[in-house]
């Protein structure tokens, strides 16, 4: 079943590859709205029911990279940072993604949530990174989807 | 011999199997797998895929070993053991430790048995489950300043000591006596001890526990050896599942992407996967690595020692006597994540290798002056945790390890999804159902219980019987749970 975000095509959990952590495949028809519902998979893979979830405070995440997929590795590393080191847990993202100069990619991320609440939100596992085991961001503009595997 | 996907896997003894180095281009060495027939008729192709790139890493000695519980991973396969000649180039690879460094298993056992705890069981889960942090963004009750941290991550289970957590005689009682001398906390970057800082004492979730253990008689299969490390029947001992959490990920993390960059440039080093990036150990990055590995170890060492000073607080205040009357000491911690440098003869020749174990553990046979003193005489102790509604297992490394690096198995290992259990199995439902069947359970996440669901597992009983039939490691003890704490 493939969830819908609040914007893209939504993501899908994947069963077949990987046992021990957790796989999913994000979907969007721009970069930038992939890029989103690749954090909202990895959200979901921490909190049912993101929206419970209140979009009271605001993060902002800016990361380089010289490939678009370092630069989703990279983007998903700084939203686990941001629950290691500030407890925090977004049900909103706002992505943009531009050209930096001939060096590559960067991305700008606005990140709306509240501190995590055992008592207000449903956990489910903590992830701890994120694997560069078969990551890959393919497609085009309208249809890209990327392969995204946790580390719980 | 078995004819799997056009791979020949030639018997070479009743649980020892070989996979030679023609299977893939670029392999140094064979790959060595112990197990039943069941065991390596059910392993997943990709294993041997990736157990044949660690064999194509430079200075690999003799064989790449796969243990009955091995499972594809990243990079390298979960369950694999690979020892590297430093002074022939050998390598070190994060990848080959795995991103919780240290991840391991403490056993601490008690003077007290179910009849003493039987009516607080309830009581005392609940009060474990408030006094250590555990599941998705808890947060360490431990206040620490960065160089604080710091300390904490050059000294492991000494610093904790130092500071309160725990006594003086419990590091005789952890491998490398809770302390990776090696450490060099100036090799960590910023991101680790932020990510380090708020986690310290935390339990972490998914497969990372806290349980309550019953020993009966007819689960002890070395009475002598199990009387020698102060066990008995019905007796409740408590075992602590966990590792270095996220700064360990970091250190990870940090330095796979570090070698990714210049593993051929500088060292003309090229990796059939990008998970496996190595270095030299003997070069200064190697060195760089391998010190900050062994912050990991020490985060992981005194994650546990905070954890077993609360494990004492909280019996303490509800059996109403101090923990040394108690008996609440450590049995022993052992690590199934992480490098090690150590001596081996290899084909009559003794070698300084670097031995990296991701998912196995170490396992030495009597002697070995690794094993801390207490212990040397009989072998190191082994901790095999089973999901949490089946057995773990206590053991000791005994003569065969020579065959294997000085490592055996780590647990039972995954066979469904997380996803996947969650669909079959309802939180609510398998607590109650564990409450009826006699294991209290108490957890932030019903959800994360789910996942957890013992039918997820593979049998740990065949996994631990391979290795116990194979001489690489006996069986001293198996324990029930009784209660357990998950994140």
């Amino acid at each position: 079943m493939i969830k819908m975000a609040k914007r893209g095509k939504g993501y899908k959990f994947l069963d077949n590859i990987t046992s021990a952590d957790v796989a999913f495949e994000g979907r969007g028809e721009s970069l930038d709205s992939l890029f989103e519902n690749c954090a909202y998979a990895l959200e979901n893979v921490m909190i049912n029911r993101l929206d419970k979830v209140s979009a009271d405070k605001v993060k902002k995440i800016t990361v380089k990279a010289g490939d678009i997929d370092q630069l989703l590795l990279l983007f998903l590393h700084e939203v686990i940072t941001l629950k290691d080191i500030e407890r925090m847990v977004f049900s909103e993202f706002k992505v943009r993604i531009s050209r930096d100069g001939d060096k590559g990619y960067m991305l700008r991320c606005v990140c709306k949530g509240s501190k995590i609440d055992p008592k207000l939100h449903d956990t489910v596992v903590d992830v701890k990174g994120i694997s560069m085991h078969r990551l890959k961001v393919e497609g085009r503009e309208g249809a890209y989807r990327a392969m995204v595997v946790v580390d719980v | 011999m078995l004819i799997l996907l056009f791979m020949e896997v030639r018997r070479v003894g009743d649980l020892e199997w070989t996979v030679d180095k023609t299977f893939k281009e670029g392999m140094k060495v064979p790959i060595r797998l112990f197990g039943t027939e069941n065991i390596i008729k059910n392993l997943d192709p990709q294993v041997y895929e990736q157990a044949a790139n660690v064999a194509s890493l430079p200075g690999i000695e003799k064989e790449v070993i796969l243990m009955p519980d091995a499972h594809s991973g990243y990079g390298a396969p979960i369950g694999t053991v690979a020892a590297f000649d430093v002074n022939n180039g050998g390598v070190i690879s994060p990848g080959m430790i795995g991103f919780d460094i240290n991840c391991s298993v403490r056993l601490i056992r008690t003077n007290l048995t179910l009849k003493d705890v039987k009516s607080k069981l309830k009581t005392v889960v609940e009060e474990l489950f408030k006094a250590v942090p555990s599941g998705v963004g808890s947060e360490s009750k431990v206040k620490l300043k960065e160089s604080d941290f710091k300390e904490l991550a050059d000294g492991g289970a000494r610093w904790a000591v130092e500071h309160g957590f725990g006594k003086k005689k419990d590091l005789e009682r952890i491998e490398l006596n809770g302390n990776a001398g090696w450490a060099d906390s100036g090799k960590l970057s910023k991101a680790v001890i932020k990510r380090g800082l708020n986690q310290i004492g935390t339990l972490g979730s998914g497969n990372h526990y806290l349980e309550i253990e019953h020993l009966i008689s007819t689960n002890i299969f070395d009475e002598e050896l199990a009387k020698e490390w102060d066990l008995f029947d019905d007796q409740i001992l408590i075992l602590v599942h966990t590792g270095s959490r996220g700064a360990g990920h970091q250190i990870a993390s940090d330095y796979m992407n570090s070698f990714a960059k210049i593993m051929k440039s500088k060292y003309g080093i090229e990796v059939p996967d990008r998970e496996l990036a190595a270095v030299p150990f003997l070069s200064n990055d190697g060195q760089d690595y391998y010190k900050a590995m062994g912050c990991g170890v020490n985060i992981s060492f005194a994650n546990k020692q905070i954890i077993l000073q609360r494990v004492r607080e909280v019996f303490s205040k509800i059996f109403k006597s101090d923990s040394d009357s108690l008996g609440i000491d450590i049995v022993y911690d052992v690590a199934h994540n992480r490098a090690t440098l150590e001596r081996h003869e290899v084909d009559g020749e003794d070698l300084e290798l670097l031995v990296h174990r991701k998912g196995a553990t170490a396992s030495y046979y009597p002697g070995r002056k690794e094993i801390p003193a207490l212990y040397r005489k009989e072998g190191s102790p082994v901790l095999i945790g089973g999901s949490m509604q089946t057995a773990s297992y206590l053991l000791v490394g005994s003569e065969n390890s020579r065959q294997t690096f000085c490592s055996t198995v780590h647990g039972a290992g995954r066979m469904m999804s997380r996803h996947k259990a969650k669909e079959k199995y309802d939180g609510k439902k398998l607590k109650d159902e564990m409450i009826k069947s006699g294991i209290y359970v108490d957890t932030d996440s019903l959800s994360g219980l789910a996942e957890e669901a013992g039918g997820a597992y593979k049998d740990v009983n065949e996994v631990v019987d391979s290795v116990d039939k194979a001489g690489i490691s006996k069986k001293v003890a198996k324990f029930l749970p009784l209660g357990v704490i998950k994140g």
